[in-house]
C-alpha cells in the first residue's frame, strides 16, 4: 500500500558503486546493432522532470516529476563523463596514451557513445549516461509520453517507440550490466590494462540494491499511487456515471496527497478509463500483480542476467578475435608492450585493435589481488566449488576462475524463478553439467582453457536463457519468501565464498528481507546481524553522500546566484518516495525553482567538469578506499555464522 | 655488519630457509660441474655419520667433529621430513587434493625430493637409513655407499675434491659453483624438483633463495675460517656465484617448465609474487617502466644479473640481449611456450660458460678495489632505477651490497666506517619493516620504502667511493 510506510533503508548504495559507474569499452564490432534512433540531452528532459507544477501535479501519482533534479545532483551516472576530467581520468590518460574524453573505450559507458548516430558533432557527451541511456532514445515518443494516454499503452507498444521497458527485470538487469559487467558487441569493457592504469574495480553488480542506491528517481511499483488508483477503478461496482465520478473523485484525492480534485483531473481520468475493465486492462501492463515481491524479482533475475553476461564477455574473449600473428591472447593481460617508448606508442592503436580480446573481465580480481598472509582465508576454506546440487569440486589452488560473484546465487535464484521447487530442481540438475565442464575448463590451465572455457560457457549462457525465459510467470506467494531467505542462507556453502560472492548474497538477503518484513524478537534480532552483515560488506549506501550533496547543492546556490534555504525539502524527498504530501510541497520549493527556471543544464555541466569533479573525486577516492579496506578485513567464516544466525531466526514455517 | 645482514636473512628465512634441501642425479639435467655422484648408490643414513668419534663430538658450531651434532642441534635442515607433517603440510595437502584426501605430505615424491634423502621409490638404503632425518649429510655430501669407509683413510685424503667427487662419489662442496648448485637444486629448483604456484597458493611458503645471504644464516659445521682461507675474497665471491648459479637454475627451471606442455602455463611462480599479490587499498602504483597491468617476471632471481654482467664484461647472448628478449617474452600475458623454451636454453647455457669462468681455481683472488668498485657500480644503477624497484628487487640489491661490503672489509682487513655501515641499515630497515605484522607481503613497500631508496643508493655509492 503507498500509504504504509516502508522500512526506510538507510540510503542507497554501495561505496563500490562508485566505482560500478565507470566503465569504459571498446570499439564496436561491425556486428549487427538495433537502428539507430536520435536521442535527446536531458535538457528537454529537465524541464517537466525537475519540479511538480501546479500544471502537472495530477501526474504526481505515477510520475515523481523531479526525475532529472535526483539524476543531475545525486545520481553518478550524470557525473560519468565529468569524472574523466579528473586526476585519475588524466593519469589513466597519460599510462594508456589516450585522451580518455575522446576515446570510444571510454565513452561508450561514460557518455552513451554507443547510442551515437552522427558523426562527432551532433555527439554532446557531457550529459554522461543521461535519461536516454537507460529510457531510449525519445525521438519517436518525447512529446507523446507526456500525455497521460501514453500510460495505456503496452509495454511493447511502448518498445516499438523506442522507449525501453525497464519494468522488465531480465530488460532492466541486463541495460545495467552492458556497462556495470559489460558488454564486448556495444563495445563496452574494461581491459586489465584499463584498471592496472587506474580504472576503480567494477563491484558485484545486484540491480535491485543498486537502483536503491542511484538514488532510485521511481517508485516500486508497490509505491506507485497510479497502480493502486487503477486497482481501486478496476473494483468499483457502480455504473451510475454520477455515482461512479464521485468514487472516483473520492479515490484521486485519497492517493493525491492534496486537497482539491478538481472537475476537469476527475473527468480527464474518467474519459481515459471510463470503465472498470478499461482500468484493469491497463493495470496488467504494469507488474502490479507481483509488486509485493518484485524487487527480490528483480534481485534474483538480476542474478541470472550477470552471470549471462559475465560469460558472453568471456566467450567474445576466449573465443574470438585472434591476433595478428594467429595466436589467441588469453589471458589478455597487457597490450605487449614492456613500456619501451617505441612499443608505448603503438599502444592507443594496439589497445584499440585488440580491446575486446585483452580485458581480464573474466577473471576475479580479488583471487589475486590480496595482501599475503599466511594462512590466508583461501587456504582455511579451501580451493572447492560447490555445484547448486551440493556437490563439492576439488580444485587446483591458486588458479583464477571466472568473476564467482555471479555463480554464487544460482540454487536460490532457480527456486524463485522456476515454477516449482521440482521444475527449479530440473534446472539446477540440467545447470551442473556444463556449470561443472566451465569450472574445470578454468581449472585446467592457469586462467582456464579458452576453448574449452568458451564451449562450456556457451551451455551455461543457453542454460540462463531458458531459465529467463520461463521463469516469471507466476508470482510466487509471499509466504514462499521465508523458503528463499532459507535458501539464500544456504547460498553461503556455495561456490567460493569470496568478498563478493559473501556481497552479492548480503545483498540480495536484504532485498528479501525487506519485501518479506518478517516479525518478532527472532526476526529483529536477524534483522540486526543482517544489518551488520550489509556494513561489512559494504552494501550500505555511500558512506559520503551527504559530501556529495553538498557540493552539488553549492554548485545550484552558486549558478542560481542566492542561497537556497529548502534543499533539505528536495532531499528528504528522494528518501521518502511514498510520501506524496512531501512531493506536492515540491510545488513551491526554491531550490528545485530555481534550478528549473534560472539554470541550464549546460551550465551544470560545465560547472562539474570544471570546479566539482575534483572535490567528487576526492569524496569517491575516500569510499573506494574504506570500500577496498572492508574487502581486505572479509572472512568467510564470520559470513557463514551471520548466515547460520539468520537462518536460525526466520525459520522456513 | 654481520649482524645487521643477519637480521634481514632471519626474516627472510623464516619465509625461504623452511624449505630444505636435497641432492638429486637422476632425471634432473646435471650443471656442468654438478657432482658426478654414482646414481644408484645406497644412501646410508645420518646413523652412519653420528659417531661419537666421527661427526657428533658435541662441539659448537665451526667445530671439527661435531658436524653432526651442529646439523641435529641447529640446522633446520634436519626438520625438513618433520614439518611435512605439521598442520600447514596436512592443509595443503587438503587444499591440493580435497578436503576428504588420505594423502600424506610425507609419502609424496614430490615433497619428498627436497624434504629427505631421497631419490624414488626404488632408491637403494642401508639399515641404518630414516626417511624421517630429513635433509642429512648425503642430501649434499652425495649418497656415501662408496666412500663411507673410505673418507677418513689418508690414501683417500690425498685425493683432490674433484677426485673425491668423481671416483667416489662425494660432492665437492669446496667448490663454490658446487656448492651453490647443490642448494639452488631444492631453494631455486629444477625440472624435478619445483615449487610452483598450484604449491605456494595451497600453503607452501614462497622460495628466494640467495646464496650468500643464506651460507651468512647458515649454522655452519665447518669455519669460515678456512672458507676464508682458500678464497680471501670469500664473501664477495659467494655473492657473485650465487647470482649466477641461482639465475641458472631459475633459467633451467623456466626452460623445463615452458617446454613441459603438462605444466601450468602461465607458470604464476615465475612472476614477481608481490606485482599482483597487493590490495588494492594501497591506491594502484604504477611501476614505471612497464606497460599497465603487465606481469612483472622474475624479479628476485635476475635482480642484479644484468649490472652484474655488465661489470664483469659477460656479454649475455651474441647481441647481449638475451635476457631482456627472454623478460619480453614472459611480460607478455601469453608468453609462447616455445620461444621461451629456446631462449631460456639459451640464456642457461650462456650462464654456464659464466660459472664456469668464476670457478676456475686459476682464476684470481678479486682485489679489494674491484669489490669497492662492483658495489659503486651495482649502488649507481640502482639509483637510476630506484623508482621502479619492487620489493624483491631492492631487497637483493641490498643483500648484493651487504656482501660486497663484508667481502672488501675482509680484504682490507680493516671494518668498514660506521657512516657505511649506518647507511646499509637506513637502505635495510625500510625494507623489513614493508611488512606489517600478520603479513607476508610488503604491503608498506610502495608508500613508505621506495619514495627514499634513490637517495639511500646515491649515498652509498658516495660512501662505497669515499673509503
Amino acid at each position: 500500500m503507498p500509504t504504509r510506510r516502508e522500512p526506510r533503508r538507510q540510503g542507497a548504495v554501495v561505496a563500490a558503486a562508485a566505482l560500478g559507474l565507470s566503465l569504459a569499452g571498446l570499439v564496436p564490432p561491425a556486428a549487427a546493432q538495433a537502428p539507430k534512433v536520435p536521442y535527446d540531452g536531458a535538457e528537454k528532459c529537465m524541464e517537466c522532470h525537475t519540479q511538480p507544477t501546479l500544471q502537472r501535479s495530477s501526474s504526481l501519482p505515477f510520475v515523481l516529476l523531479t526525475e532529472y533534479a535526483i539524476w543531475k545532483l545525486e545520481d553518478k551516472h550524470a557525473q560519468a563523463y565529468a569524472v574523466l576530467k579528473n586526476d585519475r581520468g588524466r593519469r589513466m590518460g597519460e599510462l594508456l596514451h589516450l585522451d580518455v574524453t575522446q576515446a570510444e573505450a571510454c565513452l561508450n559507458c561514460h557518455a552513451m557513445n554507443a547510442l551515437k548516430t552522427g558523426g562527432p558533432e551532433s555527439f554532446k557527451p557531457a550529459d554522461g549516461v543521461s535519461c536516454g541511456g537507460c529510457h531510449g532514445p525519445s525521438a519517436k515518443w518525447l512529446t507523446e509520453h507526456a500525455d497521460p494516454g501514453w500510460r495505456k499503452l503496452s509495454p511493447e507498444q511502448k518498445t516499438e517507440k523506442g522507449m525501453v521497458n525497464l519494468r522488465d527485470p531480465a530488460r532492466r538487469a541486463g541495460l545495467c550490466m552492458s556497462c556495470h559487467v559489460g558488454n564486448a558487441a556495444e563495445g563496452k569493457v574494461v581491459t586489465h590494462a584499463m584498471f592496472a592504469a587506474g580504472h576503480p574495480p567494477l563491484p558485484p553488480f545486484e540491480v535491485a540494491t543498486f537502483s536503491f542506491n542511484q538514488p532510485q528517481h521511481w517508485r516500486d511499483t508497490k509505491d506507485v499511487p497510479f497502480f493502486w488508483i487503477l486497482k481501486e477503478v478496476a473494483e468499483l461496482p457502480g455504473k451510475d456515471p454520477a455515482t461512479r465520478a464521485q468514487q472516483v473523485r473520492k479515490i484521486l484525492e485519497r492517493y493525491q496527497g492534496a486537497k482539491g480534485v478538481d472537475e476537469d483531473e476527475v473527468q480527464r481520468f474518467l474519459g481515459l478509463y471510463p470503465t472498470a475493465e478499461e482500468a484493469r486492462k491497463t493495470l496488467v501492463f504494469y507488474p502490479f500483480a507481483d509488486a509485493q515481491t518484485e524487487q527480490t524479482r528483480l534481485a534474483l533475475t538480476g542474478a541470472v542476467v550477470s552471470l549471462r553476461e559475465t560469460l558472453r564477455l568471456v566467450v567474445d574473449r576466449a573465443g574470438g578475435n585472434p591476433r595478428e600473428d594467429g595466436r589467441k591472447i588469453w589471458p589478455e593481460l597487457l597490450t605487449g608492450t614492456d613500456g619501451a617508448a617505441s612499443e608505448a606508442t603503438r599502444l592507443p592503436q594496439l589497445a584499440l585493435q585488440r580491446w575486446p580480446e585483452i580485458a581480464m573481465a573474466h577473471s576475479d580480481c580479488y583471487a589475486c589481488h590480496h595482501d599475503l598472509r599466511y594462512p590466508g582465508y583461501r587456504q582455511v576454506r579451501g580451493f572447492g566449488y560447490r555445484l547448486p546440487g551440493g556437490r563439492l569440486l576439488t580444485l587446483t589452488p591458486g588458479r583464477p576462475t571466472v568473476r564467482s560473484w555471479p555463480m554464487s546465487l544460482l540454487a536460490p535464484a532457480t527456486s524463485f524463478l522456476a515454477k516449482d521447487r521440482a521444475a527449479a530442481r530440473a534446472e539446477q540438475d540440467r545447470l551442473a553439467g556444463p556449470l561443472e565442464a566451465l569450472v574445470r575448463a578454468c581449472d585446467a590451465q592457469a586462467f582456464g582453457e579458452p576453448d574449452r572455457v568458451a564451449r562450456s560457457a556457451r551451455q551455461v549462457i543457453a542454460w540462463c536463457d531458458t531459465v529467463l525465459q520461463s521463469g516469471g510467470k507466476a508470482p510466487p506467494n509471499p509466504s514462499d519468501l521465508r523458503f528463499h531467505l532459507q535458501e539464500l542462507t544456504h547460498a553461503g556453502d556455495a561456490a567460493l565464498l569470496d568478498y563478493e560472492s559473501a556481497r552479492i548474497v548480503a545483498s540480495v538477503l536484504g532485498v528479501l528481507f525487506k519485501e518479506l518484513k518478517p516479525r518478532g524478537t527472532g526476526a529483529d534480532a536477524a534483522g540486526k546481524v543482517l544489518a551488520e552483515g550489509e556494513t561489512a560488506l559494504n552494501v550500505r549506501p555511500y558512506i559520503d553522500r551527504m559530501k556529495r550533496r553538498e557540493l552539488m547543492q553549492g554548485v545550484v546556490a552558486k549558478l542560481a546566484e542566492r542561497s537556497l534555504p529548502d534543499a533539505g525539502q528536495f532531499w528528504r524527498s528522494v528518501e521518502d518516495r511514498t510520501d506524496m504530501a512531501l512531493l506536492q510541497g515540491l510545488r513551491s520549493n526554491q531550490f528545485l525553482g530555481a534550478l528549473r527556471n534560472d539554470i541550464k543544464n549546460a551550465q551544470l555541466n560545465s560547472a562539474m567538469q570544471t570546479g566539482v569533479v575534483d572535490k567528487l573525486e576526492q569524496v569517491s577516492n575516500e569510499e573506494l578506499d574504506s570500500a577496498l579496506k572492508k574487502l581486505a578485513a572479509y572472512n568467510p567464516a564470520q559470513f557463514r555464522s551471520w548466515m547460520k544466525e539468520i537462518a536460525k531466526r526466520v525459520p522456513a514455517q | 655488519m654481520r649482524p645487521a645482514r643477519l637480521l634481514l636473512l632471519l626474516f627472510l628465512g623464516g619465509a625461504a630457509a623452511a624449505t630444505a634441501f636435497r641432492w638429486e642425479p637422476a632425471s634432473a639435467a646435471p650443471a656442468p660441474d654438478a657432482a658426478k655422484e654414482k646414481p644408484g648408490a645406497t644412501w646410508m643414513g645420518v646413523a652412519t655419520c653420528s659417531a661419537a668419534g666421527c661427526h657428533h663430538g658435541n662441539g659448537g658450531r665451526e667445530q671439527a667433529g661435531s658436524e653432526y651434532s651442529t646439523w641435529a642441534a641447529h640446522d633446520k635442515h634436519a626438520k625438513a621430513f618433520a614439518v611435512l607433517e605439521n598442520e600447514r603440510s596436512q592443509r595443503m595437502m587438503r587444499n591440493l587434493f580435497g578436503e576428504k584426501t588420505t594423502r600424506r605430505a610425507t609419502a609424496e615424491g614430490l615433497c619428498l625430493k627436497c624434504h629427505a634423502m631421497y631419490g624414488g621409490e626404488d632408491d637403494a638404503r642401508g639399515e641404518r637409513f630414516y626417511l624421517r632425518d630429513g635433509v642429512g649429510c648425503e642430501s649434499c655430501h652425495g649418497r656415501a655407499e662408496h666412500w663411507l669407509t673410505e673418507h677418513y683413510r689418508n690414501e683417500f685424503r690425498g685425493l683432490s675434491g674433484s677426485e673425491k667427487e668423481k671416483i667416489y662419489g662425494l660432492r665437492n662442496l669446496k667448490d663454490l659453483g658446487v656448492r651453490a648448485q647443490t642448494c639452488a637444486e631444492c631453494h631455486v629448483g629444477g625440472p624435478e624438483k619445483e615449487v610452483n604456484h598450484d604449491l605456494i597458493a595451497a600453503g607452501h611458503p614462497r622460495l628466494n633463495f640467495e646464496f650468500s645471504a643464506f651460507l651468512t644464516l647458515y649454522p655452519r659445521h665447518w669455519t669460515r675460517a678456512s672458507e676464508l682461507a682458500r678464497h680471501p675474497d670469500f664473501e664477495a665471491r659467494a655473492w657473485m656465484v650465487g647470482q649466477v648459479v641461482s639465475a641458472q637454475a631459475a633459467t633451467k627451471l623456466l626452460e623445463a617448465r615452458a617446454a613441459n606442455p603438462g605444466k601450468p602455463w602461465p607458470e604464476f611462480a615465475e612472476y614477481a609474487c608481490y606485482g599482483c599479490h597487493k590490495d588494492l587499498s594501497a591506491g594502484l602504483p604504477v611501476t614505471k617502466g612497464r606497460a599497465p597491468g603487465s606481469f612483472p617476471w622474475a624479479t628476485w632471481y635476475i635482480a642484479e644479473l644484468e649490472p652484474l654482467a655488465r661489470e664483469e664484461k659477460v656479454p649475455l647472448g651474441t647481441k647481449g640481449t638475451l635476457l631482456r628478449d627472454l623478460q619480453k617474452q614472459m611480460e607478455v600475458g601469453s608468453a609462447n611456450r616455445a620461444k621461451v623454451t629456446t631462449e631460456a636454453a639459451q640464456l642457461a647455457e650462456v650462464l654456464g660458460a659464466w660459472l664456469v669462468r668464476l670457478s676456475d681455481p686459476a682464476a684470481p683472488t678479486l682485489s679489494s678495489g674491484v669489490v669497492r668498485d662492483l658495489a659503486r657500480a651495482l649502488a649507481a644503477d640502482g639509483a637510476k632505477r630506484a623508482e621502479s624497484l619492487d620489493w624483491d628487487q631492492a631487497t637483493q640489491l641490498y643483500l648484493a651490497l651487504a656482501a660486497l661490503q663484508e667481502g672488501w672489509a675482509d680484504m682490507k682487513k680493516s671494518p668498514p666506517s660506521e657512516l657505511l655501515r649506518n647507511e646499509l641499515r637506513l637502505f635495510r630497515d625500510p625494507l623489513q619493516k614493508s611488512f606489517e605484522p600478520g603479513f607476508d607481503s610488503p604491503r608498506r613497500f610502495n608508500r613508505e620504502a621506495r619514495p627514499g631508496l634513490g637517495q639511500r643508493l646515491k649515498n652509498l655509492d658516495e660512501l662505497f667511493g669515499k673509503e
